[in-house]
């Protein structure tokens, strides 16, 4: 398979010195979804803004599907659609109008059908006719990723899309992208949402101060790195004390007790073994997997 | 690789955004022109100019016409750009599939088309009080084709050089505003003294208004092929500037 982007050595450094990305390398496979993660000021939005021309690179390798950048920008730009972080609406046009335009600046001239079905996907087709001035936030949000994807584009970049955006909107967007990218659009997007990137996307990279921390498939990213598991017991009639002989932090009010216990795979039947020693009754268990956002806590440090 | 559906596009996004408030695009314009026509025409109407057969009104009124179409050419690109800055859209150029060259035609040509919308209205609007003729048309259409492309162009830098609307309005009314009065509307140069003819001939818009005159009323103070070459040197050198900013992200890329 192709690289849909590659990225070599990419550096940039703002006019005000700040230096936002330190050599990024990283390469995003034509028809996956790829899952840009950091927190705020990481240097995923200028990563992103390179790629769809709004920010210049200082140094670097930069490539679109084969095309260089900044060379060869205006053939790449064809096959480019964005989603911008910061909501944005101009104040002279219908939803209808914008999506008219927004074809026509990408060469296609008559995208009627196509502007219909998008409405509908995005449950913007009661909006229609609406001033986009008007519209409320979340219905911004649609039309903007609406206008990204008008064009039909081979890449579709989404700078957190999901930023202040409610469920029910939430969920057909995702709806939206996985149905786009099952029929061959590459997808890279940015987000704060670590459940969502590890639901949604094939591959993850974790970026901080401007440098990758780790990047790779999301499963294999979680099974390699999260290989600590937790488990959860509520204790009831809880009489005096006790001792465990594995690591445990326990809240206790009275007679109830939540008892929170980290191992390791392998470990489980010793701390059975254990639990059965406790002076109470268990009333629940639950055992839980390291996910995605336990990872970066500890990668970026701040658990 | 070009893109003739997005200039076009463009060309159209731009024209129907003036068009969509047309009110105060293009008849906004008009009053102001119909206000110097009643405070300082109609009163002097019978004055002479200092023109042999004209009256004052016929002198007056080209130049009420090309500062209207100045200052409307101009703000339509100006304002269409700084407005996308205000709504969080002007990234938005950078991203779509049109050359630079492609782009700046599209402003520019939508600005032209307003001043000149702007210019044949007051030209309509005042024939009740003067029937002022057209000398040569042929001079009148290309002579207000350049002066409007040249300011839309000109526009462009300035929608994307300003920073808010301050320094916008600090464009317009401390430099184009002053320039345009100074240029020549209201009296021929021939009435200023020496020295101050000499000053005024470094003035870009006193060519522009002394070359409509001409395509009016048949007599200039400037010899009009000189005037029109300046005219395309200008023109040729605004489109460029226009197209550099958008070439090189001046401002817009960071």
């Amino acid at each position: 398979m192709h690289n849909a982007i590659e990225i070599h050595d990419l550096e940039k450094t703002y006019e005000n010195s700040f230096r936002a990305l330190k050599g990024v390398s990283l390469s995003v496979k034509e028809g996956e979804i790829f899952g840009l993660l950091g927190p705020n000021g990481a240097g995923k939005s200028t990563l992103i803004n390179i790629l769809c021309g709004v920010v210049k690179k200082t140094s670097g390798a930069v490539k679109i599907l084969n095309h260089s950048i900044p060379e060869e920008h205006l053939a790449a730009k064809w096959i480019l659609g964005v989603v911008p972080q910061e909501l944005c609406a101009e104040g002279f046009f219908t939803v209808h109008q914008v999506l008219q335009y927004q074809s026509g600046f990408f060469g296609i001239q008559n995208n009627e059908d196509y502007i219909e079905e998008v409405l509908t996907k995005l449950d913007l087709i009661d909006k229609r006719e609406e001033i986009t001035r008007h519209l409320s936030g979340g219905m911004k949000r649609r039309l903007m990723v609406a206008k990204a994807m008008i064009h039909r584009p081979k890449i579709l970049i989404l700078d957190e899309p999901t930023a202040g955006v409610d469920l029910g909107l939430t969920v057909s967007l995702w709806n939206a992208v996985k149905e786009l990218n099952d029929a061959g659009v590459t997808i890279i997007l940015t987000t704060h949402n670590l459940r969502e990137a590890e639901e949604i996307c094939d591959r993850i990279c974790i970026i901080d101060h401007g440098s990758v921390i780790e990047m790779g498939e999301t499963r294999e990213l979680v099974r390699i790195l999260g290989n600590t598991l937790q488990m959860e017991v509520s204790l009831q009639e809880l009489k005096g004390e006790f001792n465990l002989d594995v690591p445990y932090e326990l809240e206790r009010s009275g007679s109830e007790g939540r008892l929170k216990i980290n191992y390791k795979e392998g470990e489980l039947p010793g701390i059975l073994k254990a639990l059965s020693t406790v002076p109470a009754r268990v009333a629940d268990l639950k055992l839980r997997e390291d996910n995605l956002e336990d990872i970066f806590r500890r990668l970026v440090g701040f658990a | 690789m070009s893109n003739p559906i997005g200039f076009r596009t463009l060309f159209q996004k731009e024209t129907d955004r003036f068009m969509s408030v047309k009110i105060q695009t293009l008849f906004s314009p008009l009053i102001s022109s119909l206000l110097y026509v009643a405070v300082f025409g109609l009163p002097m109407q019978q004055m002479p100019s200092q023109i042999e057969g004209i009256s004052f009104l016929e002198f007056l009124i080209p130049g009420l016409i090309m500062m209207g179409m100045i200052s409307n050419a101009f703000q339509n690109s100006a304002s269409s750009l700084m407005i996308a800055k205000y709504s969080n859209t002007i990234f938005e150029i950078l991203t779509w599939p049109i050359s630079s060259f492609e782009k700046v035609s599209a402003y520019m040509f939508a600005g032209a088309l307003r001043g000149i919308l702007v210019g044949a209205i007051t030209y309509l609007a005042v024939l009740p009080f003067v029937a002022l003729p057209i000398e040569s048309p042929l001079i009148v259409i290309v002579v207000s084709a350049l002066v409007c492309s040249t300011f839309s162009a000109l526009g462009i830098v300035a929608g994307v050089w300003a920073k808010n609307f301050d320094q916008m309005t600090i464009l317009n009314q401390f430099l184009i505003l002053p320039l345009t009065f100074l240029g020549g509307v209201f009296y021929s140069i021939q009435r200023l003294s020496p020295f101050f003819q000499k000053v005024t001939l470094v003035n870009p818009i006193l060519y522009m208004i002394d070359a409509l005159r001409y395509g009016f009323l048949g007599v200039s103070d400037l010899p009009i092929y000189f005037s029109l070459s300046l005219l395309v040197v200008f023109q040729f050198l605004a489109a460029s500037l226009a197209w550099w900013v958008f070439h090189s992200g001046y401002r817009l890329q960071t």
